[in-house]
């Protein structure tokens, strides 16, 4: 066997999305450090450039083969090392017909003693009930060798035993690096909600409210974890302490660390009373959604103590303000999820309070679009400079606000408010965002994929490829560049006739929508609406294509020369 | 079962109603009796099974379908009219039959709607407890467990019913509380029993509705184990009819082979079986009994799908030309009765099937026990799924 180089190839499936999406150059490399594993002499002919995907209607029963989705090659006598990673995808995507396939694919893979397969999984699915085992297990030692790995570096080996210089630390470590800690998760889908926000009693305003209602899961876990290391040994005497009247998802996050560590919980009452006679022996450990000022958190503390509760010398909250500093011993320190600048000022102070604008409301967003005031802090706040992109340099606007510096320091709020946008026209779980090929909207579409579970499809249309739709007919544009990602998930959105919405940071004149809506047309796909970010030409209609910008600002773009 | 004077069929439930208590009332209805105006009489009632209430669900439909009266006595028991509001029965009721659940109910009983619900462990989503405690009572307090029904003539709808259904189950909440209580992963619960019984259900043909409704159904002098209750129900053509039109069409159902040796030693009732142990890569062929198409129905590779004209039913893949290993009800069994230690129940035309474990395991192969009945009187309308999985803890 020694000294024959294995030629590896690999494939990334991604299930429940609806076209196909390039593959990171970190996961490209983290396959082949994979089959390094497995062999030395390494010649990695097929990296994954581009996910396999399989849509959500098709994962029960995918129209082709996955052997044929998947387009792996082998020769006779060839030693090949084939790996179909399923890492990226939720455990309970994967449905038992589909995974089943993908170990029955795998055994083909693997026909002789030359050729391994490496399926790499989230999780192992019940060796109790799941038909992905049954291929595997039937697997006799004559012909090549399947390993299937979880996202926690376990390993089981079928078919004829492998060697290898695997380590599961190894393995979960450079997953981990992939797909982000659990503190990344939490900060990826936590939102900045930009708005004039009442904090509770403590007679400020705030510019700023934090939502984690798509971050139950890691706050839950997070929550978990501290409570876990800090108070172990005292678990059984322990009550979790929160105020009435926390946010509905830190709610349900207590909710779940009270289920997994078993503990119960106390709710001390709004105003100030003892919800309940302290009990000997139970002590307490106080959970929070937001520390701002910190005088809800230090009048809570004082009226349990008051009261006659023993509490733990750590607190959590999930949200603390950056000038916050636990200060006093006399108080418990406050362990933070996450240390965020709320931007808070005295009722008195408060400017939007002096302009009469009424409070926004902490459980949801009220409007579709920006409200004025968050519209033009965001443009007035970041540098103005001339457009530096889009359409021929004699129509570019002469000063524009800065949208990559916006999006930086905006991102969060503007793709939370887009994504609203997207599934309010598009009514399906699954969108398809068609946008020019630039780097401010695609940070904002980046920016919605860990809420939407990585299922918002981008197509990015390159600059020259628009401009070339005022010239072309629609047939001649969908030939136009055959080969290329945007041409490949276009005709692959068409098949399945989904659902397309166009973004862009801005609409100056409708040219680019057009040029977009021309170039989709010539792939036979319809847009369901136009969602710019801001809109300068709300006048204008756009063919029979809704707009739905997320703010309205007359400035048209010079007319063409 | 009996005619009043006045001409109505009257079926007077007992204290505890169950699936088998209904189907032997309903046994006793013949064509002249069902065709006559008919009271269900629940007033004696102070327990109700979820899956006997999802039967209660199917006649009122096929009797709104043959427009034809039906009227509920509503429960003495405060505490079970509480669960059937705090569930949204009249809700499914409406949705099913086409008919408001007030207009079902006798004068007397109208009282019911203006009452409010006691709490306890039954709190509904309209705010009767305003402090629902831990996880569980979150969920119960959102009325997470109550009836679902949903109306599809599209496979876009037929997607949407899956996501939905499947992305409820698989909140953080929800596993939260699926994982404290149960012997296994609760993600399993989304990604198998979920959408499984979703799958099949809607693929049915001709089905054009389908209901699903759960509980955490606590021990008490009626259930001995507690356990968690899934019930899902659909409006198509019986599973063993499809498969039986199949066979005799000349079309083998067995659309794949696959290398399981999962054994069913057969309970008969009212039917005698070819045989007392059927092998999961047993294939029915013409003259099989209907009780044994609706075992094979769950084997792994069988499937009806290979003769079924694309217009009759719905699905999520037309057009397929991947192979059809026909795997989800095999997965849905397995999972949960090996890895729950749980049961599937199916009930279908005139046949029920309850599926679990063998009391006595031979050696290495998966032995089941499949109790199978076949009932006299009025064929049931569609496919009802149930499967029940004890709770690890209690509750």
């Amino acid at each position: 066997m020694a000294g024959k180089p294995w030629r590896a190839q690999a494939a990334v499936v991604r299930l429940g999305i609806n076209t196909l999406e390039p593959v990171v150059e970190e996961r490209q490399l983290f396959h082949e450090w994979m089959a390094r594993r497995f062999g030395r002499a390494i010649i990695m002919s097929k990296p994954a450039q581009y996910t396999k995907y399989v849509p959500a209607e098709q994962i029960r029963q995918p129209r082709r083969s996955l052997r044929d989705i998947l387009d792996f090659t082998i020769d006779d006598g060839e030693r090949v090392i084939s790996i179909i990673d399923c890492s990226p995808n939720h455990y309970e995507t994967m449905r038992e017909n589909l995974i089943a396939h993908v170990s029955e694919c795998a055994v083909q893979l693997a026909g002789s003693s030359d050729q391994l397969c490496v399926i790499l999984l989230p999780r192992f699915p019940s060796i109790n009930h799941s038909p992905f085992w049954t291929r595997l297990d039937q697997m006799g030692d004559r012909g090549g060798s399947v390993v299937v790995v979880n996202n926690e570096g376990q390993l089981r080996e079928f078919g004829k035993p492998v060697k290898s210089s695997f380590s599961a630390d190894n393995y979960e470590a450079r997953q981990r690096k992939l797909s982000g800690t659990l503190e990344d998760e939490f900060r990826d889908k936590t939102v900045r909600r930009m708005g004039h926000f009442k904090i509770g009693q403590e007679g400020h305003c705030s510019r700023y409210l934090f939502d984690a209602h798509r971050a139950v899961r890691e706050l839950s876990q997070l929550i978990i974890e501290k409570i876990s290391m800090r108070i172990k040994g005292e678990l059984a005497r322990t009550n979790i302490l929160v105020p009435e009247g926390i946010d509905p998802w830190m709610d349900e996050a207590i909710a779940i660390a009270e289920e997994s560590v078993k503990v119960g919980r106390t709710t001390w009452r709004a105003d100030g009373a003892c919800p309940a006679k302290a009990e000997p022996y139970r002590k307490h450990l106080v959970v929070i959604d937001f520390v701002n000022t910190g005088d809800t958190y230090r009048k809570l503390v004082d009226s349990a103590r008051s009261s006659g509760y023993e509490l733990h010398k750590f607190a959590i909250a999930a949200f603390v303000g950056d000038d916050f500093h636990n200060g006093s011993s006399n108080y418990p320190a406050v362990q933070h999820i996450q240390r965020v600048t709320f931007d808070r000022a005295p009722h008195g102070e408060c400017v939007q309070c002096s302009l009469g604008l009424p409070h926004s409301s902490n459980r949801g967003e009220e409007l579709i679009g920006l409200r004025s005031y968050d519209a033009w802090e965001i443009m007035t706040e970041v540098t103005w400079k001339e457009e530096p992109y889009g359409p021929p340099q004699h129509r570019r606007h002469r000063v524009l606000p800065d949208f990559e510096e916006m999006f930086t320091q905006y991102g969060d709020y503007l793709a939370y408010k887009l994504e609203n946008v997207l599934r309010h026209v598009s009514q399906q779980a699954e969108v398809a965002v068609v946008c020019p090929d630039e780097p401010a909207i695609l940070a904002i579409i980046n920016r919605m994929q860990p809420w939407a579970d990585n299922r918002i499809a981008a197509v990015r249309l390159p600059r020259e490829i628009l401009e070339l739709s005022g010239r072309m007919d629609p047939p001649d544009l969908a030939v136009a560049d055959e080969d290329s990602e945007w041409a490949r998930q276009l005709r692959h959105l068409a098949e399945r006739n989904a659902s397309v919405v166009l973004t862009d940071e801005f609409n100056g004149s409708n040219t680019t929508a057009k040029q977009m809506i021309k170039m989709i047309s010539a792939f036979k796909l319809k847009a369901r609406a136009y969602a710019p970010i801001f809109n300068f030409v709300p006048g204008e209609s756009l063919q029979d294509v809704q707009v739905v910008a997320l703010y309205d600002l007359p400035s048209p773009r010079s007319a063409p020369l | 079962m009996k005619t009043t004077a006045d001409k109505w069929t009257q079926i007077l439930l007992s204290a505890s109603i169950t699936t088998e208590a209904l189907d032997g009332h309903l046994s006793q209805v013949d064509s002249e009796s069902w065709n006559l105006p008919l009271n269900l009489d629940l007033t004696s009632a102070d327990y109700i099974d979820i899956a006997a209430l999802l039967q209660i669900l199917t006649i009122l439909e096929e009797r709104g379908r043959e427009r034809l009266l039906t009227a509920i006595s509503v429960p003495r028991s405060r505490n079970l009219r509480d669960f059937l509001r705090a569930w949204d029965f009249p809700a499914a009721v409406s949705a099913v039959s086409g008919t408001s659940f007030r207009s079902l109910v006798w004068e007397d009983d109208l009282e019911y709607f203006g009452e409010s619900c006691q709490g306890g462990d039954i709190p509904s989503r309209r705010g009767y407890v305003e402090e629902p405690e831990g996880a569980f009572g979150r969920l119960l307090s959102k009325n997470f467990f109550g009836f679902m029904t949903y109306v599809f003539s599209s496979e876009a709808q037929v997607a949407s019913i899956v996501e939905t259904e499947w992305t409820r189950w698989r909140k953080p909440l929800v596993l939260s509380v699926l994982n404290r209580n149960l012997r296994a992963s609760g993600a399993e619960i989304a990604r198998v029993v979920i959408y499984e019984l979703l799958a099949n259900s809607i693929q049915h043909p001709q089905a054009s509705l389908v209901t699903i409704v759960s509980r955490v159904q606590e021990a008490n002098k009626h259930i001995p184990e507690s356990h968690l209750a899934i019930s899902i129900w659909d409006n198509g053509i019986s599973m063993t009819r499809t498969l039986g039109a199949c066979i005799d069409s000349g079309e083998s159902v067995r659309v794949a082979e696959t290398p399981v040796d999962d054994t069913f030693e057969v309970d008969a009732v009212g039917w005698t079986p070819s045989a007392a142990r059927y092998r999961a890569d047993w294939t029915p062929g013409p003259g099989a009994a209907p009780e044994e198409l609706l075992l094979a129905s769950v084997f792994p590779g069988i499937s009806r799908k290979a003769s079924m004209a694309a217009e009759d039913v719905l699905r999520f893949d037309a057009d397929q030309v991947a192979p059809q290993p026909g795997l989800g009800l095999h997965a849905l069994y397995r999972c949960a009765v090996d890895t729950f230690g749980g049961t599937l129940s199916i009930r279908t035309g005139n046949q029920v099937m309850n599926l679990r474990a063998h009391q006595r395991p031979v050696g290495d192969t998966r032995l089941y026990q499949a109790r199978l009945l076949r009932l006299n009187g009025r064929s049931f309308r569609g496919n009802m799924l149930t499967v029940r999985i004890p709770l690890a803890n209690g509750r």
